[in-house]
């Protein structure tokens, strides 16, 4: 079975069978509106329970000087806490703004445009300043691979869909007022005696809507989560996973937002592949200190 | 109805079933299927006024979907509902039903992110970048997923899907 069998397998499984009657639209919509009622209803709550927490703050302190730290947290928390959930649009917002109705008239821009003055095909770079970009991360990547370890070079021709022991590449982002956002990512294995383990790198540059929270910035690399801890690097505090929840495609990363916003993310597994645990690393290649250390370094910090 | 609601019920009309045609490949059961596109197009609803533009509604639901089908997974409902388990009320397929739970049965025993490379790539027809924005993670990884996927399908399917093919011809 190649691709295109696939395809045409996935095609006749659909047509052949039959589905059960069409969704109920009316029942979605009830559905939505009950969830939307029961967060706004959350919201207010919060924020009432803010105020009242305020006003009981305020009064307290302006009475007896005594506050309520314990329970004023516990309500901002909350209050934080759906901020920040899924949806996570502003009760205000929610009714008052005029609202979108999906429409033909398309406001998509264009790729970004390539070297040879036409707009990309996609979102990757093939050739150009911002594919240089890319090749020179990995380039760093690897000069910076602990002594006592290697990387293997590519396969002549090897494709990507091989996974080979050397990438990079160099996509758009998006436009973030005017201004082009691009990720750089560079991966390479690191091999000791017949023992492989693998690097990576991502440098998003600056205009990112990537958080700002050390934790909450490292969590985001590839959606992975894990458990974090804040290192201190000299004066500078940089999240570290030190271990992975459920995706385990790395065991250890670290995030660093640079002064002028761009974001660099070092990554470390014993294994080459989440898929494969054989033969991976002994151990893995750096420190959480040091890992720390090298998001906050210059050698990522692309121009 | 206000405007929101409109332009919701819409979309929903129009999109909903291609999103339960998607999430059924993922999870093989059309009740699943229906409660994954519930709540993706429930997250749709809240965040209505950030999703703004046309083009990106689908690639929103379809995030979503794809994130609720993994999530789930990793907490163990897989191993509670498996592909091609008896459903009661799940329609009698007219044709060749050995072929269809063949292919399921193969789909199923993916891991969840090698099948939903193939789903993306090969049902919605996504480009690699796209899928690999969706699943977060680089476009390398979707190609060498891609490749793994259709690999081990190649395995499991024979010598059932390929006798299946070859009496057909």
């Amino acid at each position: 079975m190649n691709e295109e069998e696939l395809r045409e397998a996935l095609r006749h499984e659909m047509t052949a069978v039959v589905p059960p009657p069409p969704l109920d639209t009316s029942a979605a919509l009830r559905a939505a509106r009950r969830v939307r009622a029961r967060r706004r209803t959350g919201w207010a709550c919060a924020g009432s329970a803010a105020a009242v927490l305020a006003v009981a703050g305020f009064t307290a302190v302006g009475t007896t000087g005594a506050g309520v730290p314990g329970t004023g947290t516990s309500g901002a928390g909350n209050l934080g806490a759906g901020a920040t959930g899924t949806g996570g649009a502003s009760p205000t917002a929610i009714g008052t703004t005029p609202l979108p109705a999906p429409s033909d008239k398309g406001t998509a821009e264009p790729w970004p445009t390539g070297t040879d003055g036409l707009p990309q095909q996609d979102r990757t770079a093939r050739a150009g300043i911002r594919y240089d970009q890319g090749v020179r991360l990995l380039d760093e990547l690897i000069a910076m691979v602990p002594d006592g370890y290697v990387v293997p070079e590519n396969k002549p021709n090897q494709s990507v869909g091989d996974d080979p022991p050397r990438y990079n590449q160099a996509n758009f982002e998006e436009k973030v007022n005017g201004v082009e956002v691009w990720r750089y990512t560079a991966l390479a294995d690191v091999a000791k005696g017949d023992r492989t383990g693998r690097l990576a790198v991502e440098v998003t540059t600056p205009g990112t809507k990537l958080p700002t929270e050390p934790c909450a910035l490292t969590k985001q690399f590839w959606g992975m989560g894990g458990q974090c801890q804040v290192v201190t690097v000299g004066d500078t505090k940089i999240g570290v996973v030190v271990r992975p929840t459920t995706d385990r495609r790395f065991d250890q990363w670290s995030a660093y937002r640079h002064p002028d916003g761009t974001v660099t993310f070092v990554a470390q597994s014993k294994n080459r592949s989440f898929a494969s645990t054989k033969n991976g690393l002994k151990e893995l290649p750096f420190t959480v200190p040091q890992l720390a250390a090298l998001a906050i370094g210059e050698r990522f910090h692309l121009e | 109805m206000s405007d929101r609601d409109t332009a919701f019920a819409e979309y929903f009309a129009a999109r909903s079933d291609a999103m339960r045609g998607t999430a059924y490949l993922l999870c093989g059961d059309w009740h699943r299927a229906e409660d994954l596109v519930q709540t993706a197009f429930t997250k749709l609803y809240l965040a209505w006024n950030r999703v703004s533009r046309h083009e990106v509604l689908d690639a929103y639901v379809r995030q979503i979907l794809l994130r609720t089908f993994l999530d789930e997974r990793r907490r163990g409902w897989w191993r509670r509902e498996r592909v091609g388990g008896e459903d009661a009320e799940r329609p009698t397929p007219p044709e060749s039903p050995e072929n269809r739970l063949v292919m399921l049965q193969a789909l199923g025993a993916l891991p969840p992110r090698q099948r939903a490379v193939l789903v993306l790539r090969y049902w919605e027809d996504l480009s690699v970048e796209e899928t690999a924005a969706l699943l977060g993670c680089s476009p390398g990884t979707v190609k060498s997923q891609a490749s793994r996927g259709l690999d081990n399908l190649r395995g499991l399917l024979q010598p059932a899907y390929s006798t299946i093919e070859k009496g057909e011809r």
